[in-house]
Order: C-alpha cells, then structure tokens, then sequence
C-alpha cells in the first residue's frame, strides 16, 4: 500500500499500533472518564444553593424539584435517590405523613412517616419499599428524621426526556410538619446494572423417570445486577404435577454456583415446573418444561 | 491503453478500499482499548455493563480483540495481496470466541451445552463481535469474489499480449 520496503512498513504499523495502544489505554485509565454518553449521577440542586424544602406544609403539599432531563430511548437503568430531612413538631398529636415523588404521572418512591409521642419518649417510625433493598423500616428517638430513599424508576416516569419532578406530601390533618428538605446527595443516577440479581440455567436429564421416582434438575446460578445478590432464595412454586420440594438458600452469590433440585412428579403426562428466586427485594421465576416421563 | 482504463479503477477501488478499511478498523480497535482503559481503572460496578464477564476480564477480552484488530489492519495495510483466507479464520475464531467461552463454561459447571453464536451480542460494551463477523463477511466476500474478477480481466489482458 505504500512505497517503503516492507518489513519497514511492518515495524512502523507495529510501533504506530503500539503507541496506540498505551495513549488509549493509559488516557481512559488515569482519566477514568466514562465512554458512552449520559451514565453518572445527577443532582437535583447545586450544591451552592440552598436546599429544596417545604416549611410548615398543609395537610396535601408539592414541592417542585426541578426539571430533570433524561437521554431519549436510553437503555440504562435509571434510579431516583432522595435525601430527605423532616422535622415533625414535638408537640404534635400522633398522625402519619406520606411523601411520594411524582413524574409523567408516575412515581418511585413512597415513604411513609407516622408520629408516636409517648411521655417517656417519641418516637418516628418509618417504612419504605424498593427494589434494591425490599421492605424497609425502621425507628427513631426524636422527633427528626435524616433518610435516604431510592429505587429505580417505571417506564413511563422515564418516558419523558424533559419533565418536572414533584414531591408530593400528605398528612393527617393533626399532625404539625415543621420541615420536609431535600439534602444535597439527591438526585437521579444513570447506571447500566440493576439490582443484585441472579442469572438462572436449568439443565433438565433427557431420560426422565416414571412418577414417584426423583427427578434431579441441575441448576447454574450466577450472579448479575450492581451488588452481590444477598438472602437468595429459590423455590420450587406449587404445581399438580410435582412434588414441592423445600428451598434452596444461600447467604451470597459472588461467583457462579451449581445446585441439584429434586423432584417427585406425580402424572406421566407433560408438565411445567417454576423456579422462582428471590435476592433482596428483586426476583424472578422460570418456567422449566418436563417433557413426558417413561412408564415403569 | 483500453486494458489499463479498464484496470484502472479496479486498482483504485482496491488501494482506497483497503485504506478505508485499515481506518474503520483503527478507529474499531481504539474504541476497545478506550473501553478497556476505562474498564481496567476500576469503575462502580453499577456502571459496567451487564455482562456474566467480569470488569477485568471484559476489559482483557477488548485489549485481545483490538490487538487482534490491528494485527488484521496491519497485515491488510503492509500486504500487497493480504491473505485474505488466513483473516477470515482469524475473524471467524474472534467472532465465535464469546459464544464458545459461555458454552465452555457452561459445560463445566451444568454437564450441559447450548451454543448459539448470534446469542448475547450486547454483553460486550463496543461492537466487538458485530465488527468481527464484519470482518468475517468482508474476508469471505473478497476471498470468493477475486479470484473471478481477476478470471475476467484474464482474457482482454491475453487478447492485448496477442495483439
């Protein structure tokens, strides 16, 4: 292709291939600056501003967040994390407050509040569902509260590339809310890994025996999501046609591990057997076809 | 002179067509070593793309494909006839290396294998394997087309010399 001798062409496209090499790699290294577009973490206010917060809130309250911008027909998962503060009234009577974010209609967190003063010691309790944790819920001696909420967002909360983020506030009309306030640290994450989950194989025998006999599945769990899947848990769902048997349990997944499930069948005929595994608050079921067994 | 009008462009389109894909392939390579770069710098997990590879070893199996990206730009680049047979077994055993570390890995742990090689194409960050059976399909294509152009222009080159 070009006029030079050739084993000079070959060490000069070797020594360019090279450089290129090192100048590539070593520049994404040290910078360690994303390559696709849009995947980070991003605020709801500036750090520089005073934080986003609602001062004695009527009983049904909005707090507009701002406009967030999401890329059109992106694929990553997106999760919305909220920082709150709230600061009940000491002497407020016993009520609850449901905070709920709301965009394009739809929303992904829902906390609920409820206030129990008590002469030898108040208490806050609260409780929250997502999907990287499940249910939480927890206590607090006082009449503040510093929570982190997140979870990932529905479809349609995404749909929108440019649309207002709301957080919606409703109480019991006696209970007195000095402050609900957005912290720095909220804000919307771009990420392409979901929840800790767990990628399910099941390898089905070709001669399956006659009913009443154990049938063993051969099952490869390996793990996928952001986190290590903690509390697996895999079960065998109720079916007339087999045996359920008891779960299969491990404290965490962090390389691919192999399992045996037996079951007893109870027909000859066809049949179809879920799986179903749950990690944190995420899971899945797979349905496992058996073809007909043998007659004795 | 007819004969060279008519060999020109043939020439040409083979001279600036391998250019082009020396480029494309230059540009394919860098794209890896990026995402391998980025990949080796220990980014949040949340980040890497979801894949049943590890950070390490997805970036090791980008740092591989771009060498060998640029060891097929390099002998298409310095060759004046490339071996265009060799290329296409190097693109083929690229393309379907992926699938076969799956099936291989799956054979280990569960006894049992299921391979399909168009099967999880998005597990790798950059179009990895879209490039190799690119690669694949371009080899073959030259590989199988050539020998019955140069068959063609054959016989005005033999009709000149007996002129």
């Amino acid at each position: 292709m070009f006029a030079t001798p050739r084993r000079l062409r070959s060490v000069t496209a070797l020594v360019a291939s090279a450089m290129l090499v090192l100048f590539s790699v070593a520049l994404q290294t040290v910078t360690g600056s994303e390559p696709g577009a849009g995947i980070g973490f991003r605020p709801l206010a500036p750090a520089s501003t005073a934080p986003l917060s609602l001062n004695n809130p009527a009983p049904e309250a909005t707090l507009d967040l701002g406009p967030v911008s999401l890329p059109r027909g992106a694929e990553p998962v997106v999760t919305l994390v909220l920082s709150l503060r709230i600061e009940l009234d000491p002497t407020s009577p016993p009520g609850t407050l449901a905070l709920w974010d709301e965009r394009g209609g739809s929303s992904a967190i829902l906390l609920r509040v409820r206030w129990k003063p008590h002469p030898s010691g108040s208490l806050v309790e609260w409780d929250t569902l997502d999907l990287f944790e499940g249910a939480r819920r927890g206590q607090v001696l006082d009449h503040r509260l510093e929570l982190t909420v997140r979870n990932i967002v529905p479809d349609d909360w995404r749909r929108p590339s440019t649309a207002p983020l709301r957080l919606h506030l409703s109480r019991d009309p006696a209970l007195r809310v000095r402050q609900v306030a957005i912290l720095a640290g909220s804000g919307v994450e771009l990420a392409r890994r979901g929840p800790a989950s767990i990628a399910l194989q099941v390898a089905v025998p070709r001669q399956l025996p006659p009913p009443g006999e154990p049938l063993t599945l051969r099952l490869l769990l390996a793990p996928r999501g952001r986190a290590v899947p903690q509390h697996v848990r895999l079960e065998v769902l109720p079916s007339p046609c087999v045996e359920t048997p008891s779960p299969l349990a491990w404290d965490r997944i962090e390389r691919p591990v192999v399992a045996s499930l037996s079951l007893v069948r109870r027909e000859l005929g066809p049949c179809t057997v879920s799986l179903s595994w749950t990690a944190g608050g995420h899971g899945d079921t797979v349905n496992v076809s058996l073809p007909v067994a043998r007659e004795r | 002179m007819r004969v060279q009008e008519r060999l020109r462009p043939a020439t040409s389109w083979n001279r600036y067509g391998r250019l082009l894909l020396v480029l494309a392939t230059l540009l394919w390579a860098t794209g890896q070593l990026t995402w391998a770069g980025w990949l080796l710098s220990q980014p949040p997990r949340a980040f890497v793309p979801e894949s049943p590879l590890s950070a390490t070893e997805l970036a090791l199996w980008l740092l591989a494909s771009a060498f060998l990206g640029m060891c097929a730009a390099t002998l298409v680049a310095t060759n004046s006839s490339p071996p265009w047979a060799a290329l296409s077994l190097l693109a083929a055993v690229a393309w379907l290396a992926f699938p076969l570390r799956l099936a291989i890995e799956e054979w280990l742990l569960l006894g049992t294998v299921s391979f399909d090689p168009f099967v999880e194409l998005a597990e790798l960050p950059w179009p990895v394997r879209e490039g190799w059976l690119a690669w694949l399909i371009l080899c073959l294509l030259v590989e199988f087309v050539r020998p019955r152009r140069s068959q063609n222009s054959a016989a005005p080159r033999r009709r000149a010399n007996a002129g």
